[in-house]
């Protein structure tokens, strides 16, 4: 443990307070530091959303009727959570597998108990691949986080020969629900992520992603393989 | 926890005798849905169609306030759509906070969305409850039928006074340990998922392929647990899920 | 055209001109966001906070002296409202989350992986208070007196403060198995 001098005097070097070369002993300290604090001077900014800069723009205008500001100038571009809910939406329209039994049934369904329990007895079942299909459709349909989460454990029985990372990446942009993004998150983990790597290091800034949630993706980021050491 | 809910209870009881705000006849209503951003919400089941709503107002200073029928417009909403009774705290400026401590009748099924933090705590409700909460712990008491109660930060604490053997429990918390206590004649297909930080306690024999190496030991494991048993014979699913903490199945 | 310094946007928001608050957003919107994201590592929040400072600059429009400087007036704003939010969440976070911090120890062995994101990690596993005096000294460009202002402590302890946070920094980088940033 250094005192409180022996501290000072490090951050003499870090600071350039004092030019010349440091005792043996620090010389590897200080220059790690220095690398640290020319690091965090570094870091990319992160922008502001667009959401708080129209939320800004609204209590611009609640305050004054003639003041005008371009805050939102320029920050209307669609972004990727926009891209995919467009891409979900043909994946609805187009998909073959729409109006199976599955499907109909889970529909019929009027409460979240008894469609968890219909989950639950897919479970129970070797699902074919049309039903596979049938229960990723339940999943970017489904409101309710138990529910889905339930899915996902279904779900993660078929990965990664049915159910792959860039359906379950669709979903993860879909949903805010922490323990439901988790979920999705562990089902990945069996599959190849090479293909969605950029979305998911992009994911991590979402605003309001929970912690837990990016070190997961970080994790995932971390263990999987480079695509060309496949 | 323990001593922030009887510090609730105490609050509650010493503000019993002060203005209480309006709740519409109860009679019709058989479903209540509250909806809040930051605070506590409290909800307890009495016999009959008795009621009671109090609302505490604390502001981004700590000051905290009652709020009567006259303010209420300001800070929730309360509108009955045919048989349900919807509450919506309004979006809070800054980091203030409304606490709910309900009274309602406990046949209502009840429906709570937390989207910031605060504390839930339900307890005699007879008729199923639901919960979306994001930061801080989930509390549930004499709760019958069935729950769904999904949290991000926070332990799921809740104990059962009958279950409808036809309806599945869900107990999904992202960081938090989960306890559940059940009636003992209870039958249930048990899904147990612990990610990390975990350890499996339960009063009830389980059977089928047990998850962890041992079994009713406090000792926290960075080992995953994750399978699927059975109590007294399996039945409707009971689903505990957590990425980190424990789970405890204890008998009533 | 008069070079709009923030004391003179100050003043023209005083005089009624609440353009100059917009001014004053777009000039300090992403330092403060960022500022606020290193410290609570919640954007959600951050962009609350954000929001939330410029509300009560305008609130409190009165009560700035225009013969002082800008900047730590809207620091010490905004440190206070870190201070409400943090003693809001101690309220309802459960101490598992802090265990969640603690227990996680993920090695970097990923090659392609940038030092920004290294290093963001590392930071979000220092103490808030470590993050805070780091993110005022090197991402606002706070001088040590100032900050020392603001925290009621001597230029000292600031100094002390900030090496300790960046020795910690250090030994998370270098534990994670990282050689050199």
């Amino acid at each position: 443990m250094k005192t409180e001098q022996e501290l000072l005097k490090i951050m003499d070097h870090v600071d350039g307070y004092v030019m010349k070369e440091a005792e043996s002993d620090l010389k590897e300290e200080i220059k790690s530091l220095k690398q640290c604090a020319s690091g965090i001077k570094d870091l990319p900014y992160e922008k502001v959303s667009e959401k708080t800069d129209e939320r800004f723009q609204k209590f611009m205008e609640s305050i004054s009727d003639t003041s005008k500001t371009n805050t939102s100038r320029g920050l209307r571009t669609i972004s990727i959570i926009t891209a995919f809910a467009a891409g979900l939406a043909l994946l609805l329209i187009f998909n073959p597998f729409q109006n199976k039994e599955i499907l109909a049934d889970f529909n019929a369904m009027k409460s979240n108990p008894d469609k968890l329990s219909f989950v639950y007895e897919l479970t129970l079942e070797k699902l074919s691949e049309g039903e596979i299909e049938e229960v990723k459709l339940l999943l970017a349909n489904e409101e309710n986080p138990n529910i889905k989460v339930a899915l996902l454990d279904l779900l993660e029985n078929y990965t990664p020969d049915h159910v792959k990372s860039e359906e379950l990446f669709l979903n993860l942009n879909r949903s805010s629900t922490p323990s439901v993004q988790m979920a999705m998150l562990n089902a990945m983990e069996a599959t190849d992520i090479s293909d969605i790597r950029s979305d998911l290091d992009a994911f991590r800034n979402t605003v309001g992603l929970e912690e837990t949630v990016k070190n997961r993706i970080l994790q995932l980021l971390n263990n999987a393989k480079p695509k060309n050491l496949k | 926890m323990m001593k922030k809910n009887l510090l609730l209870l105490g609050f509650f009881v010493s503000i019993c005798g002060a203005a209480q705000n309006d709740l519409p006849d109860m009679s019709a209503i058989d479903t209540l849905i509250v909806k809040s951003y930051w605070g506590e919400v409290n909800v307890n089941g009495v016999t009959g169609n008795k009621s009671g709503l109090k609302v505490v107002h604390t502001d981004s200073q700590a000051k905290r306030k009652m709020i009567d029928n006259s303010a209420s417009g300001q800070y929730y909403d309360m509108k009955v759509n045919g048989k349900t009774l919807r509450l919506a705290a309004r979006s809070p400026k800054g980091f203030e906070s409304l606490d709910f401590i309900l009274s309602i009748p406990n046949r209502i099924f009840v429906q709570v969305e937390m989207i910031k933090g605060g504390e839930i705590v339900l307890q005699n409700l007879l008729h199923g409850i639901e919960v979306n909460h994001r930061n801080g712990s989930f509390k549930g008491r004499n709760i019958g039928d069935y729950a769904l109660v999904n949290l991000a930060n926070g332990s799921i604490d809740i104990k059962f006074n009958s279950v409808n053997r036809s309806r599945p429990i869900s107990l999904v918390t992202m960081n938090g340990g989960i306890t559940v206590s059940l009636p003992k004649t209870v039958q249930r297909d048990v899904r147990l998922i612990s990610r990390k930080n975990g350890y499996l306690w339960s009063d009830f024999d389980l059977t089928g392929v047990l998850p962890v190496a041992r079994l009713n030991v406090r000792s926290y494991s960075k080992e995953p647990i994750d399978g699927t048993v059975k109590i007294n014979g399996g039945g409707k699913l009971l689903f505990l899920s957590t990425e980190n903490g424990p789970i405890e199945i204890l008998k009533d | 055209m008069l070079l709009e310094n923030d004391e003179i946007l100050m003043q023209g928001l005083q005089e009624g001109n609440n353009a100059c608050l917009g001014k004053l957003y777009e000039r300090y919107k992403t330092i403060l966001l960022n500022y606020f994201i290193n410290v609570t590592q919640d954007r959600d929040a951050a962009n609350d906070l954000l929001m939330e400072v410029f509300e009560r600059i305008y609130k409190y429009r009165g009560g700035f002296d225009a013969s002082r400087k800008f900047k730590p007036w809207m620091y010490q704003m905004s440190n206070n409202l870190l201070h409400d939010y943090r003693n809001k969440l101690s309220k309802h976070k459960s101490l598992e989350n802090s265990k969640e911090e603690i227990s996680y120890q993920q090695s970097y062995t990923f090659q392609q992986i940038d030092r920004g994101i290294i290093l963001k990690d590392a930071m979000g596993r220092l103490s808030e208070t470590e993050r805070k005096v780091i993110s005022m000294y090197y991402l606002l460009e706070i001088p040590y007196s100032e900050i020392a202002q603001i925290e009621g402590v001597s230029v000292n302890s600031i100094r002390i403060r900030v090496c300790r946070a960046l020795k910690n920094l250090n030994a998370i980088i270098t534990n994670s198995g990282i050689k050199e940033l």
